[in-house]
């Protein structure tokens, strides 16, 4: 294979309501499927973790996969303003 | 709605009056009283009653016609009178009983940038005074002059019927301040009064941790985790603890006003944000899944970042939050910039369906000039205000406390509040929700900006 590079997507999983009580089995489909997973929240249904931008469309035909959310760039960043700032 | 000074005059004066009744004054005294202002002797001539006209609607063409217009059910008559004469109307006024006030008629206009039916930025001189000539000739009045006759009725009326009818409670408007005994947003909820505290419930505050030496929570228990790589609970930042401040704060500060919300609300602090402001959403996530998994009745998240589309994700943790029993609170977002014309729209994650969005009020209960308005997407409505701005709350030691401003102020106020009512209703869930949209006091402002209005404390009943 070319040593082309692959970018890497980070990616937010939402399991489908009716595989809530497979996390781990939705979990291990993912990592047979190339999603490097980081955290599996198991109180809210969802796995975050990186795959190659690559193999990501076909994440979404797993069954058990509600939506697969990519932030381009990286993870949505969420901010407060600095402490000195009149709004926060 | 009263607009903050510094938006400036919105409302200009006509050469007409503004003629208040006392209370208990019947109709045809009304009719007596205006006559004798206008040294009319008998019955009939150029005064009319707004009775005497189709569905009592009387229009501006109607109103310059007559010299007097008296409006019975209101309590309040209009008047013409050269601006010359006003100090001798006064001098009539101050000895008539049946009259409380007479003012100068104003004209309201849209403030620029504003959609009709929003926000009319009424404001009213703190002195009747002498009258300035309007540009338009009475007789031929502009379509501008038309609408601004009747908004000016119709906010008369409007805050004659908030004011119970007294005359002297409209000219003295709201406006809250912080106490000796308390910080105005306290006042402002109602939280004072209430006989709840928060106790039993679980308050998540998912921020930038917490100052776990602030002296005013000394001896409190704190369940606290750090969500972000490297960094411990304690915060570094301030936000964080200004925010568990606001909502759960003791009851008897060691020191200064009381800040607190719930002051027995079990408080669990979430680092998801670093001391630097930022987070990511495996962080947000990751503090999600703890309060939820924790049982914690009430997530509160001062954070958003201001994208105006829909993330799946936020939408589907909500949901499933609330059937867990947990519900989450956002703040609706500061991208709004009002006074240079600009209103933003709900970030990520308040704009999600199943998360509440809160806006921020000012010490008026006006909308506040940074505060987001509701976006077009489904679920980015403000669903409440709450206080947002001079918020006095804790802050990371040695400064103790701070008032700053922000919808991340607001936020909080309404996760106390929600503690209160989880208290003592025991809903949970989609039921507190509905709890805390009904019982909230519906504001002047567009229910763009406030949704249900201002976020209020359960009080002793019967």
């Amino acid at each position: 294979m070319a040593a082309a590079h692959i970018s890497t997507a980070h990616v937010s999983i939402t399991v489908a309501d009716d595989h809530l009580d497979d996390l781990d089995g939705v979990a291990q489909a993912l990592r047979e499927r190339g999603v490097h997973v980081d955290e599996v929240f198991g109180a809210l249904g969802i796995i975050v973790g990186s795959v190659p931008e690559t193999r990501r469309a076909a994440l979404t035909q797993l069954p058990g996969i509600a939506a697969v959310d990519v932030q381009p760039g990286g993870p949505t960043r969420f901010t407060v303003p600095p402490p000195d700032a009149p709004v926060q | 709605m009263i607009d903050a000074p510094d938006r400036g005059p919105i409302a200009t004066r006509t050469d007409r009056y503004v003629v208040v009744f006392r209370d208990d004054v019947p109709a045809l005294e009304m009719d007596r009283a205006v006559r004798d202002l206008l040294g009319q002797p008998g019955p009939g001539g150029a005064v009319a009653r707004a009775e005497d006209f189709a569905d009592r609607a009387v229009t501006a063409e109607e109103a310059d016609r007559a010299a007097a217009v008296v409006f019975d059910e209101l309590g309040v008559a209009v008047i013409a009178a050269d601006p010359d004469r006003y100090p001798s109307v006064q001098a009539a006024v101050s000895t008539d009983p049946r009259i409380v006030v007479v003012e100068p008629e104003l004209i309201y206009t849209v403030l620029p940038g504003q959609l009709p039916g929003q926000d009319t930025g009424v404001q009213l001189p703190a002195q009747p005074g002498p009258a300035v000539p309007r540009p338009a000739d009475p007789a031929t009045p502009s379509a501008e002059y038309l609408r601004g006759y009747r908004d000016g009725v119709q906010d008369l009326a409007r805050r004659l019927g908030q004011a119970g009818g007294s005359a002297m409670d409209l000219i003295a408007q709201v406006s809250y301040q912080d106490t000796d005994q308390a910080a105005w947003g306290l006042h402002a909820t109602g939280v004072l009064t209430s006989p709840a505290t928060g106790a039993g419930i679980r308050i998540a505050v998912l921020d930038t941790g917490f100052d776990l030496t602030h002296p005013d929570f000394s001896g409190r228990p704190i369940t606290g985790r750090s969500f972000v790589p490297g960094e411990e609970v304690q915060d570094r930042h301030g936000h964080g603890t200004h925010c568990i401040g606001t909502a759960a704060g003791p009851a008897a500060p060691g020191q200064g006003p009381r800040y607190g919300v719930a002051p027995e609300a079990q408080i669990w602090a979430g680092k998801v944000l670093s001391d630097s402001g930022s987070g990511t959403d495996t962080n947000i996530l990751a503090g999600l899944n703890w309060a939820v998994a924790g049982g914690c009745e009430v997530i509160s998240m001062s954070l958003g970042a201001d994208l105006d589309q829909v993330v799946q994700r936020y939408e589907t943790v909500g949901r499933r939050a609330l059937a867990a029993g947990s519900l989450l609170i956002a703040a609706a977002g500061n991208n709004a910039a009002r006074r240079r014309g600009s209103v933003g729209f709900v970030g990520v994650p308040a704009n999600s369906p199943s998360i509440m969005a809160v806006g921020a009020v000012d010490q008026t209960l006006a909308v506040a000039d940074f505060s987001a308005r509701s976006s077009a997407l489904p679920g980015g409505q403000v669903d409440l205000a709450a206080p947002g701005v001079d918020v006095l709350s804790s802050w990371p030691m040695p400064g103790r406390t701070r008032s700053i401003s922000g919808t991340s102020m607001a936020t909080p106020h309404v996760a106390g509040l929600a503690a209160l009512w989880a208290q003592t209703r025991g809903d949970r869930g989609q039921a507190l929700w509905t709890t805390l949209v009904q019982s909230a006091s519906r504001l002047d402002a567009s229910s763009a900006d406030v949704g249900t209005g201002l976020a209020l404390a359960p009080q002793r009943t019967g």
